[in-house]
């Protein structure tokens, strides 16, 4: 019985310690310049906020809008009950996504495809 | 049934409830609504461990079906009969377990099935990035409650067994 | 220098900003005092030209109305009146006074009334400009902003300072003024993507060895009153952001300084005033319109790669 419940403290220790490098990792990740925006599951919209120089605004579905500035990507406004998807605030990078469940949008963070050595802007 | 048997089914059953009104009066942990800590999830556990995998069944579906009546929409009965079954599963899973270690895997379990509901409502899979903080919330909670969960049993045992 | 020639090229980026603005170089096979020469080179030809420093020799000329100017000064006010000749004041050095009352010199920025603006018109054209060895005279009141070339000419003089340290290969963005020399070091051409108007990713890539691909658009700076955008990039004949069809122009050629004024000049002159133009003075060109369509002129169209799907381009 003692061995048993040594085996699964060890376990549980190694899960948790593995599952604290992974959000440190992520924290460490660099900026993703790239927010994909998905409505009802689909990528309506690509916008490389990380290039942006002044904010912009973009428009999602009928019930959300999201802020995108140089510095990161957030949830302006939002028609839904819970409004979590403006509490998550401003990410850019540690953070995967920002996602408005009751109107199924999902803005997810990735690096642009580095085909180019630059872009003129 | 006995008498007896039912009492503590139903008793399970309210208990069950109860803590899933209690932890919905929890602010959410994330963006993700109707993502709760599953601790509604130990009657299941209890009843397993008191009875077997025919109760614990029985449990929680009594236990979904009359919570879905107090949430509002329909989606939080999704995460609830996701977190619960994924959880069912685990316990059937890992019966050898100990009782604590068992807690702690059917929150994953639970946790697992919520993220993945929310996965298939957005139709992304970067929801699940945040296992990375739910696991470990699950693993200290569960492993709490299975601890309060055998002191429990022990003090119990004649009574369930008994006549 | 490698004799051999098998080794790894060193790829070094430094970034650091000036003239309002971010600059990145990217050279090959280069030592710090190659990165530090471009540096100074840069901060050299900003304290010239800069309108917002009163201490530039524009500034003293705008206050004074007259001046002496360097070599620098004079070279780039040449090539610049040259372009504005050439695109019929498409491009125009002298808007500086109708700038400057929209604001979008630094000041903060503003819907003029079009009492103002008219009560400028008369201080504004390059003809009146007289420009004689090093000698320059504007007209009574008039004020030229050199924003829209300098970096230009601030990237074709870092390319000569890089051929003459024997840097070959180089990737320059300077605040989005892109020049590049040498190609890929791995002998392929480099690869310049156009920035998309709307934030997305990428239009396309340009395939370049040599040379300077400078864009001009709306989208870079604007800002918004009472329900209208109004962009940074003056019509010389309205005095008022331009409307010609386009979100954004892109000019691409050797010269640095030419491209810099050509695609301000694209962006107020429009599709076919445009290609006109480059049919004219064998220059090249890439065009978004307004309605989603990429046009390129003939001579790009081989080093050109569609890579955004919202836009349309017919080849």
């Amino acid at each position: 019985m003692k061995n048993k419940n040594l085996l699964y403290i060890a376990v549980f220790s190694a899960a948790i310690i593995l599952c604290v490098i992974g959000i440190l990792a992520l924290q460490t990740r660099p900026a993703q310049g790239v927010a994909d925006i998905y409505l009802e599951g689909e990528l309506v919209r690509s916008v490389e906020w990380a290039s942006l120089e002044q904010p912009m605004e973009i428009p999602i579905g009928d019930g959300n809008i999201l802020c995108a500035d140089g510095e990161g990507v957030w949830m302006k406004h939002a028609d839904c009950p819970d409004q979590l998807c403006i509490k998550q605030g401003k990410i850019k990078g540690g953070a995967l996504s920002i996602v408005c469940l009751p109107n199924r949008v999902t803005v997810t963070l990735r690096a642009p495809k580095a085909e180019m050595d630059g872009v003129a802007r | 049934m006995k008498a007896r048997k039912m009492v503590l089914l139903a008793v399970l059953v309210a208990m069950g409830c109860g803590l899933f009104v209690l932890e919905s009066a929890v602010p959410p942990i994330a963006a993700v609504p109707g993502l709760k800590l599953g601790l509604a999830n130990i009657v299941t556990l209890l009843a397993m461990e008191w009875f077997g995998r025919k109760e614990a069944a029985m449990v929680l579906l009594c236990r979904i079906l009359l919570t879905s009546l107090f949430a509002g929409q329909a989606v939080y009965f999704l995460y609830s009969i996701a977190g619960g079954i994924a959880c069912y599963l685990v316990l059937c899973l890992f019966r050898g377990a100990p009782l604590w270690a068992r807690s702690a895997l059917a929150a994953i379990g639970h946790n697992v099935g919520q993220v993945t509901v929310a996965a298939v409502l957005t139709g992304s899979f970067s929801v699940y990035w945040l296992l990375l903080y739910l696991i470990i919330g699950a693993i200290i909670s569960g492993s709490l409650i299975g601890v309060a969960a055998e002191m429990v049993t022990r003090r119990m045992k004649d009574f369930i067994k008994g006549d | 220098m490698n004799l051999c020639g098998c080794h790894a090229p060193k790829d070094e980026q430094q970034h650091f900003f000036a003239m309002d603005t971010v600059m990145t170089l990217r050279l090959i096979d280069a030592s710090p005092e190659d990165f530090k020469a471009c540096q100074e080179k840069v901060k050299e030809l900003e304290q010239k030209f800069s309108v917002t420093l009163p201490e530039s020799e524009i500034s003293a000329l705008n206050r004074a109305g007259s001046a002496t100017l360097s070599a620098d000064g004079a070279a780039v006010v040449e090539a610049g009146l040259t372009v504005s000749e050439q695109t019929e004041g498409a491009f125009c050095l002298s808007l500086y006074p109708a700038g400057r009352l929209w604001g979008f010199s630094g000041e903060e920025m503003r819907v003029p009334s079009a009492q103002e603006l008219e009560a400028v018109r008369p201080l504004i054209g390059d003809e009146a400009i007289t420009l004689s060895e090093k000698e320059i005279t504007l007209p009574k009141g008039g004020a030229i902003d050199l924003g829209g070339i300098a970096k230009g000419y601030t990237a074709d003089l870092l390319d000569l300072l890089l051929e003459e340290r024997q840097v070959e290969h180089f990737f320059l963005s300077l605040g989005g003024n892109v020049q590049v020399g040498g190609g890929n070091p791995d002998g392929s051409p480099w690869r310049v993507g156009i920035a998309d108007p709307d934030g997305g990713e990428a239009v396309g890539v340009l395939e370049i060895a040599d040379g300077a691909v400078v864009t001009s658009g709306g989208y870079q700076r604007n800002f918004e009153q009472d329900g209208t955008l109004y962009h940074h990039i003056l019509d010389p004949e309205t005095l008022a952001p331009a409307k010609s069809g386009l979100k954004s122009a892109t000019a691409v050629g050797l010269s640095g300084t030419l491209a810099d004024a050509l695609s301000t000049a694209f962006f107020v002159m429009g599709e076919e005033r445009a290609l006109d133009y480059c049919a004219r003075y064998d220059a090249e060109c890439i065009l978004i319109t307004e309605d989603d369509r990429v046009v390129v002129s003939p001579g790009l169209k081989e080093q050109f790669t569609l890579l955004n799907p919202q836009y349309r381009y017919e080849k």
